[in-house]
C-alpha cells in the first residue's frame, strides 16, 4: 500500500531532526585551535629550550674541556725529564700536578713505553679509551693534546691527553715524541648537575609557558567560534523561516567576510521570498475577490433559475434549451464559486474549527441521509456505533460528502464507508470498487484542479473537492490518504484525533 | 402566503429574490436600504423580514436591533459565507436564521416556513399553560411570563423553550435542536443553537451566567432543568 | 585527519624527540685540542745523544744519553769556558775538545751507534723498551759525503752485519740514531751499507 506522502505528515520529523541540539564535537574547531595553539606553544617553548640548552651545555663543556687540557699543558710544559723516564722523578711530577687540577681536581696518569705511573694507587684508569692513547700517540704525525668525554656507569668523565715532545736543539729541530704521554681523568658531575639544573629549569620553566598559552588559545578560540556558533544559530533561525536574522559583522577578516555574506545572502533571500509571498498572497486575493464579486450576481440569478426552470416548458424547444442550459450552468457556478471561497478562507487561514462532541456514526448516517445515499446499491455503511468524537460537524459532512461524492464519480459502486476507532484515533474510510488510481495520479489527487485525464476538461465536480477535504481534515488534526487496495479499487482513509 | 419585506441592496438580487419568492405566491415587498425597510415595516406590516447584512449606511445588525426594540417580528438575515463574524453579532442582535447567498428559492422558502411554523405539540390535551419554577408556560397561546411578567420571545427563542421544556431534564444535543427548531439539517451552524439559548438566558433567567432553566450539559448539550 | 596533517605531527614530534633528546652529558669522541706539551729533556742538547729504541708497540722511542760520559770524567765540577765548551781535564786548557767537535768528528755518531747496537739498558728494557737490530761485537762506523746539498750532507753508515735482511723499523733506528747524533735537526741523508750491499738513502721523518 503506497502511502500518498501528504506534506503535513513528513514535515514534522524533519523539522524535529532539525531542531535537534547539535552534538558536540570531540575534535570540533575548538579542541583543535586549542591543540594547535598548545603544539606550537609546546615546539617553540621546546626548540628554545632545546637550542638553549644545547648551546650552554657546548658552552659548559667547551669551557671545562678547554681549561682542563691547557691546565694539564701547562703543568707538563715545564718538566723535566730523562729519557727514558725515571719512575720515581716521573710520580713525583705527578704527584704535584694532581694537585693543580683545572678547573676540578683531576687524577693524572702517565705512561711510557710499558710503564704505568699515577697520581693514584692504580696504574691506570679504565676509562682511558685505546682511542686517546692512539691519537696522543700520534702515529706518523706530530702528538697533539686531546680530550674524549666519556660515560662510565652513569658518571661522565673527562679525560686529557697530553703528550710531551721535546725539542731535539734549543734553537732548531723539530718537536720529537718522547714516548711519554700524560693523562688526567676529571669527573664531569658538576658540569652534569648544572645542564640537569638547565633541564629542570627549561622543563619548569616550559609547563607554565604551556599553561599560559593555554589563555590566548581559549581565547582565540571563542574569538573564532563565537562568529561560528552566531553562524550556526543565525543559519538555523533561517532555517525555521526568520528570514530577517542578521548577524553582526565587525572587523575585517574572513569570518566578518563569511558573516556580511551571509547577511547579503539572507537579505537577498528575504526580498525574494517576500516577494513570492507578496505574489502568491496577490493571486490568493484576486481568487477570493473574484469569488467574492461573482457571488452578488450568481445570487441574484440563482434565486431565479426556478422561474426559468419552470417556464421552459412553455417556450420553443430551442429556447428551452438555452434557458435550461443557462439555469445548470448557474447551478454549478454557484458551486464552484462556493469552493472557491471555501479554499480561500483556508489560505488566508481563515477557516475556523467550531468543534462539538457528537457521534461519528450518526454524523456520517446524516451526511448520506442528506445526499439520499441510502441505495445498498450504491452506498454501503458499515459504521462502528458509539463513537464520540469532537469534530466540525459541517467540515465533517463535507469531508465525507466529498469523498463519498468523488468515489461514485470516479469509482464504481458500491461504495463503502467505514467508521471506526483506533485509539484515539477516529478513521473513516471509503472505498470503491472501480479501477483504482493511476500510480502517476496517486500524489496529485489532492491538488487543486487536477485533471487524471486531460482530454476531460471539466470534471462533474468542481475540482476542489478532495483539496477541500485535505484541508478540512488538516484543519481537524488528521491526515488522509488516497490507496488502491490489493483486491482493485481506490480507497481513501482519513484519520482524525476524537 | 407571508408577507415578506426584503432589505437588499444589492438590485439584482433583490429582483431575483423578489422574482423567486413571488412566483412561489409570496407577498414580497422589497427595501434598497434600512432605512427604507424600517420605514416599510409599519405601512407593509410584514410576517417576516429578509434582512442583508452588507448594507449602506444602517448595515443589518443595526436595523435588526430597531426591529426587537419594538417587535418579535421573525427576521432571518442574508449572509455571504466567510462573513462569519457578522452572522455570530446578527443572531446576538436577535436574528432567528440566517440564509447564506447565493442560495436557490426552495432555499430561501424553506427557512421561511420553518421559522414560521408553529411548533407542534408533542401530544394534544395538554393543560394549556405549563409551572417551571417563576416560568408559566403557554403552549397554545405561545406565552411565557416570568413571575407573572409576560416576556417577548423571539420566534427562535420561543420555539427553543418550547421544545426544551416539552421533556424536563431530556439532553438533546445543539444537532438535534438544529434539526427539530430550525428544520436545518444535522451538520448546519450549531452557532444558531448557542446565540438563541444566550438570548433566551438573558431574557428567563435570573443569574444567565448561572443558569436553572436552560442547562448546559457539557459536550452533550443542553436540557431543561431540573429545577 | 589528512595525510597533510600526519606529516606535520610526524615532521613536529620528530622535532620534539630531537630537541629533548640529548640531555645530560655524552660520550664524545676524541677531540684534539692544542699542541702537545714540550718538556725539557735532561741533558741538554749538546751534551746528550739520542738513541732510538723502539717501544713497546713498535713505536719508536729515544733514549738520551750523555755524550760526555765516554769521555774521561771531570773530577771537578764541570765549569764551563767562557765560550760555553767544556774544559778537558785529561789535556789541559788548550785541547778542550766541545761536544760539536765530536760530533762533527763522527765520533759522537759511531758512539751512538754503538750505544744503539748493545741494546737497550735494564732501566730501559724495564720501561718496555727493545731494538730489533743484531747485537754484534763489532761497531759500525759512519763516513759524511760531503753533497753540498742544502739540506745536511749525506752520511754512509757502514754497519757491520748483513742490512737488507733489516726490518723498516730496525732501518729506522738506525738512521734515526745516526742523523740526530750528526745534527740536532737530523737533516743529513743516511744510506746505510753492509757487507751485503747498500740500502737506498732515508732520512729520519717519522715511521
Amino acid at each position: 500500500m503506497r502511502a500518498c506522502p501528504a506534506p503535513a505528515e513528513d514535515a514534522g520529523p524533519r523539522r524535529a531532526r532539525r531542531r535537534r541540539a547539535p552534538r558536540p564535537h570531540p575534535f570540533g574547531l575548538r579542541t583543535r585551535l586549542v591543540l594547535a595553539f598548545l603544539l606550537v606553544a609546546a615546539v617553540g617553548c621546546g626548540t628554545t629550550a632545546a637550542l638553549t640548552y644545547r648551546a650552554a651545555r657546548n658552552a659548559i663543556l667547551e669551557q671545562t674541556q678547554n681549561t682542563a687540557v691547557s691546565a694539564l699543558r701547562d703543568q707538563v710544559d715545564p718538566l723535566r725529564i730523562d729519557l727514558p723516564v725515571q719512575t720515581g722523578t716521573l710520580r713525583d711530577a705527578l704527584l704535584s700536578i694532581a694537585r693543580q687540577g683545572k678547573p676540578r681536581p683531576w687524577r693524572v696518569y702517565a705512561e711510557y713505553g710499558s710503564l704505568r705511573v699515577s697520581s693514584t694507587d692504580r696504574p691506570t684508569s679504565s676509562v682511558i679509551t685505546p682511542e686517546l692513547r692512539a691519537r696522543a700517540l700520534g702515529r706518523g704525525t706530530t702528538p697533539h693534546s686531546s680530550f674524549q668525554r666519556v660515560v662510565k656507569d652513569g658518571t661522565p668523565y673527562l679525560t686529557v691527553a697530553v703528550p710531551a715532545v721535546f725539542r731535539t736543539h734549543a734553537t732548531q729541530g723539530t718537536a720529537q715524541p718522547t714516548g711519554l704521554v700524560f693523562y688526567a681523568v676529571m669527573e664531569l658531575d658538576e658540569e652534569e648537575a648544572n645542564i640537569e639544573a638547565m633541564v629542570a629549569a627549561a622543563r619548569d620553566g616550559a609547563l607554565p609557558a604551556l599553561a599560559v598559552a593555554l589563555i590566548p588559545a581559549l581565547l582565540a578560540a571563542r574569538g573564532v567560534l563565537r562568529p561560528v556558533r552566531e553562524l550556526r544559530r543565525a543559519a538555523r533561525s533561517m532555517g525555521r523561516g526568520r528570514l530577517d536574522t542578521r548577524i553582526h559583522a565587525k572587523g575585517s577578516d574572513e569570518l566578518a567576510d563569511l558573516a556580511r555574506t551571509f547577511n547579503e545572502s539572507a537579505a537577498e533571500l528575504e526580498r525574494s521570498v517576500a516577494e513570492l509571498r507578496r505574489a502568491e498572497a496577490r493571486a490568493r486575493r484576486f481568487a477570493a475577490d473574484v469569488s467574492h464579486e461573482l457571488r452578488t450576481p450568481l445570487a441574484g440569478m440563482l434565486a431565479v433559475t426556478e422561474v426559468l426552470d419552470e417556464d421552459a416548458g412553455t417556450l420553443d424547444s430551442d429556447t428551452a434549451r438555452a434557458v435550461r442550459l443557462i439555469s445548470a450552468e448557474t447551478g454549478r457556478l454557484a458551486v464552484l464559486v462556493e469552493d472557491l471561497m471555501e479554499i480561500s478562507r483556508f489560505d488566508a487561514r481563515a477557516a475556523e474549527l467550531h468543534s462539538d462532541e457528537v457521534d461519528a456514526a450518526d454524523c456520517v448516517r446524516k451526511t448520506l441521509q442528506n445526499r439520499h445515499w441510502t441505495d445498498p446499491a450504491r452506498v454501503v455503511a458499515d459504521l462502528s456505533e458509539g463513537i464520540r468524537a469532537r469534530l466540525d460537524p459541517r467540515r465533517f459532512d463535507v469531508v465525507v460528502a466529498n469523498l463519498v461524492g468523488n468515489a461514485l464519480r470516479h469509482g464504481g459502486a458500491p461504495v463503502t464507508v467505514r467508521v471506526y476507532a483506533e485509539g484515539d484515533t477516529l478513521v473513516t474510510e471509503v472505498a470503491d470498487q472501480g479501477p483504482g488510481i493511476h500510480p502517476d495520479v496517486l500524489p496529485h489527487v489532492f491538488d487543486r484542479f487536477y485533471k487524471a485525464d486531460p482530454a476531460r476538461t471539466r470534471s462533474a465536480g468542481s475540482g476542489l473537492g478532495l483539496a477541500i477535504t485535505l484541508e478540512n481534515v488538516r484543519l481537524h488534526g488528521g491526515t488522509v490518504e488516497a490507496a488502491n487496495r490489493p483486491g482493485g479499487g481506490a480507497v481513501f482513509t482519513v484519520r482524525m484525533p476524537r | 402566503m407571508p408577507r415578506v419585506l426584503l432589505i437588499e441592496d444589492d438590485p439584482s438580487v433583490r429582483e431575483g429574490v423578489e422574482l423567486g419568492l413571488r412566483r412561489r405566491g409570496h407577498t414580497v415587498r422589497t427595501a434598497p436600504t434600512g432605512e427604507a425597510g424600517l420605514a416599510a415595516l409599519g405601512e407593509f406590516r410584514p410576517d417576516l423580514v429578509l434582512l442583508d447584512l452588507m448594507l449602506p449606511g444602517m448595515n443589518g445588525v443595526q436595523v435588526c436591533h430597531r426591529v426587537r426594540e419594538t417587535s418579535q417580528l421573525p427576521i432571518i438575515m442574508l449572509t455571504a459565507r466567510g462573513d462569519d463574524f457578522d452572522v455570530v453579532i446578527g443572531l446576538e442582535a436577535g436574528a432567528d436564521d440566517y440564509i447564506v447567498k447565493p442560495a436557490r428559492t426552495e432555499v430561501i422558502e424553506a427557512r421561511i416556513r420553518a421559522v414560521l411554523r408553529r411548533i407542534e405539540e408533542p401530544s394534544g390535551g395538554r393543560p394549556g399553560i405549563e409551572f417551571h419554577g417563576e416560568l408559566a408556560i403557554d403552549r397554545a397561546g405561545l406565552t411565557v411570563a416570568k413571575a407573572g411578567e409576560r416576556l417577548a420571545l423571539a420566534p427562535s427563542e420561543m420555539k427553543l423553550l418550547l421544545h426544551l421544556s416539552a421533556a424536563p431534564e431530556q439532553v438533546f444535543s445543539r444537532q438535534q435542536l438544529l434539526e427539530h427548531v430550525w428544520e436545518h439539517s444535522y451538520h448546519g451552524d450549531a452557532r444558531l443553537v448557542d446565540a438563541c439559548v444566550r438570548r433566551l438566558r438573558n431574557k428567563i433567567e435570573d443569574v444567565p451566567g448561572e443558569p436553572r432553566y436552560i442547562q448546559t450539559l457539557r459536550g452533550f448539550g443542553y436540557r431543561f432543568g431540573p429545577l | 585527519m589528512t595525510r597533510r596533517a600526519q606529516a606535520v605531527a610526524a615532521a613536529l614530534s620528530g622535532l620534539a624527540a630531537l630537541s629533548l633528546a640529548g640531555c645530560g652529558i655524552r660520550d664524545s669522541d676524541v677531540v684534539e685540542a692544542g699542541a702537545a706539551a714540550t718538556v725539557a729533556v735532561a741533558p741538554p742538547p749538546e751534551f746528550r745523544m739520542l738513541v732510538y729504541f723502539l717501544g713497546p708497540d713498535g713505536r719508536p722511542m729515544p733514549v738520551s744519553r750523555d755524550i760526555a760520559r765516554p769521555f774521561p770524567a771531570s773530577t771537578a765540577l764541570p765549569v764551563r769556558n767562557a765560550d760555553g765548551s767544556l774544559p778537558y781535564e785529561g789535556f789541559g786548557t788548550g785541547y778542550e775538545i766541545s761536544p760539536d767537535t765530536a760530533r762533527r768528528a763522527g765520533v759522537v755518531t759511531d758512539m751512538a751507534l754503538g750505544v744503539l747496537l748493545s741494546g737497550p739498558s735494564p732501566a730501559e728494557a724495564a720501561a718496555g723498551l727493545r731494538t730489533e737490530l743484531p747485537r754484534t761485537g763489532g761497531r759500525p762506523h759512519v763516513e759524511e759525503e760531503r753533497t753540498g746539498a742544502p739540506d745536511g750532507g749525506r752520511l754512509r753508515l757502514r754497519a757491520p752485519f748483513p742490512v737488507t735482511g733489516l726490518t723498516p723499523r730496525a732501518v729506522h733506528q738506525l738512521v734515526c740514531t745516526a742523523a740526530f747524533a750528526e745534527d740536532p735537526a737530523a737533516r743529513s741523508q743516511v744510506v746505510v751499507t753492509g757487507p751485503d750491499g747498500a740500502l737506498p738513502p732515508a732520512r729520519c721523518d717519522g715511521l
